[in-house]
């Protein structure tokens, strides 16, 4: 009963502050990538604390709710956004033997509760009485219904491999030479995680150009703090996730296992943030494109090269 | 199978939890057909997939669970919604979401439920089974599905597949033997989401003609009509936007997913036979947003007022 109250403690410090650190790293690396320094006042060293300063600030401020609002369902959206990320975390293992809730179907909890996430984004979209809102959530229910079968076939590549669908028992099984013959999933997986969370250059749901932030127009102060630690949580799962199913989780040489897990996470993280910086913004069509051209056909190679080489084996 | 029957005055906690979870399925799955607000039936149909899931995963299977949660709440709901939100989506109550049809519905379905209940309860008595941890785990189920249930998998698997693939047939209108395709007239002037219906231009054209500058004016509580010069063709390709407008900001873009319009500037050409049937095939589609601006009681989603739809 220890261990599990111990854990969930755990999970929920990881919850708070691996996507503070990911904010921080993003605000710095952008910056820098553009040429500018970024935050460099708050907390005296380089900003370092800047997220502090910013979610003080949020807390301070008036949560409105628009007059032509529902109300209640305003109001739990950025729950049923944030919860689901929350969820998820329990079953990643960070090393071996050091996971939550060893679930025996992991990959498929992971999966079917990340798909929740969308749906508060649609409800705020909805809610907020607002055309570019509803029009911020179409997009991401639009962009969730395609990049969701990619995601899914690319790791039930993974899973065939391994031959189980238990986290830990997928990356237990993990050998170096996967990361050629998986890296057609992987890449997959990757990018459509990106696309699931909205991340540039897929954000097009709240591209601020022409619709303002999408879902998240009308919302203010801590509602919308937490629409944005769901998407910093959202790129800690997804760069979680890739670890452990692609790229081996603790599996790595020298260090201990749990630093390996966390640098890779780390790189994956810097690479999400890369990626911001570097791409534009897709459009509708080209997510949609991409999603349905591109990258199931390629998903479904990796699962016919998966079953040829695990056949043939 | 059969063990001793624990007494039914003291229940365990797994059977309390599975009443309750029972208890808000049927709660939520009534607020679904009672409720006067559309999107509101669908986020309690999310509760009532969720509750279900919370049974499976209480009688320990699992895979079910989580593939309801997966495929339910995950997919088909984000697609009911998205539906819903692409014709129209008010926010408050609307007035014409009851049925004269009620009364006979609930007959049906307690009727069924009584049906359902009588089975069981005949079927199984007092027959008991302990539940047991695993036997609803990936390797339990897929061996017997693999090996027992192996023909009826297959036999579902090719009924999906038709279904795909009469999907794809319904939806393209470029191969030959599909539905609306004469293929000299397939060109998508007839599809409602491009350019303007051809059988009604008259009621949407002088809507649209004022306005060069910016959007026009739009008639409430219509989604689709809040999106003019969006540019995510790919979104919508059959869309039920109604009208598209000529004077729309990207034309170029909007109909680059079309196939080759003979004549995309000019889209008040006359309506070709070929055009009128797709229209039909369309129009029940077109007509709910259609009538939602009949009625202006609804709170809209924006602030133009319906009349302003009628007043040109």
């Amino acid at each position: 009963m220890l261990d599990v109250v111990l854990s969930f403690a755990a999970i929920l410090i990881v919850f708070l502050v691996l996507p503070l650190i990911v904010g921080q790293t993003e605000h710095k690396v952008m910056a820098h990538m553009q040429s500018r320094l970024g935050p460099m006042y708050a907390g005296g060293f380089h900003g370092w604390a800047q997220l502090i300063a910013d979610g003080v600030k949020f807390a301070q401020k008036e949560d409105v709710i628009p007059a032509a609002a529902d109300r209640r369902i305003f109001m739990i959206a950025p729950g049923v956004a944030l919860v689901p990320y929350l969820l998820v975390l329990i079953a990643i293992p960070l090393d071996r033997g050091l996971v939550a809730v060893d679930l025996d179907l992991g990959l498929f909890f992971v999966l079917a509760v990340m798909g929740v996430g969308v749906l508060g984004a649609i409800m705020a979209g909805w809610a907020s009485a607002n055309k570019y809102s509803v029009l911020g959530g179409m997009r991401s229910a639009a962009q969730l219904m395609a990049y969701e079968l990619p995601l899914v076939l690319a790791a039930s590549s993974v899973a065939m491999a391994a031959g189980t669908l238990s986290i830990p028992g997928i990356v237990e099984a993990w050998q170096w030479w996967w990361l050629p013959w998986q890296a057609i999933g992987g890449a997959v997986f990757f990018v459509a995680g990106l696309a699931e969370l909205r991340r540039p250059p897929f954000d097009m749901p709240i591209a601020e150009s022409e619709i303002i932030m999408g879902p998240m127009t009308e919302y203010t102060g801590m509602r919308f703090a937490l629409f944005m630690l769901a998407e910093y949580v959202g790129i800690v799962v997804l760069s979680f996730l890739t670890t452990v199913l692609f790229l081996g989780g603790w599996h790595g040489p020298f260090l201990p296992g749990w630093l390996w897990t966390l640098v890779k996470v780390f790189a994956l993280a810097f690479v999400v943030i890369w990626l911001r910086v570097t791409y534009p913004r897709l459009r509708e069509d080209q997510l949609q494109k991409l999603a349905w051209a591109g990258l199931v056909p390629l998903a479904l190679v990796q699962l016919a090269l998966t079953g040829v080489v695990k056949v043939l084996l | 199978m059969t063990e001793a029957v624990p007494s039914y005055l003291s229940p365990t906690g797994q059977e309390i939890v599975f009443l309750l979870l029972g208890a808000v399925a049927v709660g939520s799955a009534l607020l679904v057909v009672t409720t006067r607000q559309l999107v509101h039936a669908a986020l309690w149909l999310v509760v009532c997939f969720g509750a279900l899931a919370g049974g499976y995963l209480v009688l320990t299977a699992e895979f079910v669970a989580w593939v309801q949660v997966l495929i339910y709440v995950g997919a088909v709901v984000v697609l009911m919604l998205f539906g819903i939100m692409l014709t129209r989506a008010p926010i408050g109550p609307s007035a014409d979401l009851d049925s004269g049809n009620r009364v006979v519905a609930a007959v049906v379905a307690v009727a069924t439920a009584a049906l359902l209940v009588t089975v069981v309860i005949d079927g199984f008595r007092t027959a008991y089974a302990p539940l047991h941890p695993g036997k609803g785990a990936a390797k339990e189920l897929g061996a017997s599905v693999f090996a027992t249930w192996v023909l009826p998998f297959e036999a579902l698997s090719v009924l999906l597949l038709a279904a795909l693939i009469g999907a794809i047939v319904l939806s393209r209108t470029d191969i030959p033997g599909g539905p609306p395709a004469e293929p000299a007239s397939a060109p998508p002037s007839g599809r409602p989401g491009n350019s303007p219906s051809p059988s009604s231009p008259e009621t949407i054209q002088p809507a649209a003609q004022p306005s060069n500058v910016e959007p026009p004016p739009q008639p409430g509580g219509v989604q689709p009509d809040h999106r003019p010069g969006d540019v995510e063709p790919g979104v919508r390709p059959g869309g039920v936007q109604p009208g598209g407008r000529p004077e729309d900001a990207h034309p170029g873009i909007r109909r680059r997913d079309v196939q080759p319009d003979p004549r995309p500037g000019d889209v008040r050409s006359d309506p070709r036979p070929g055009d009128v049937r797709s229209e039909a095939r369309h129009g029940d589609v077109q007509s709910p947003s259609q009538s939602e601006n009949t009625s202006p009681s609804d709170k809209t989603m924006g602030s133009t007022p319906p009349e302003q739809t009628g007043g040109h």
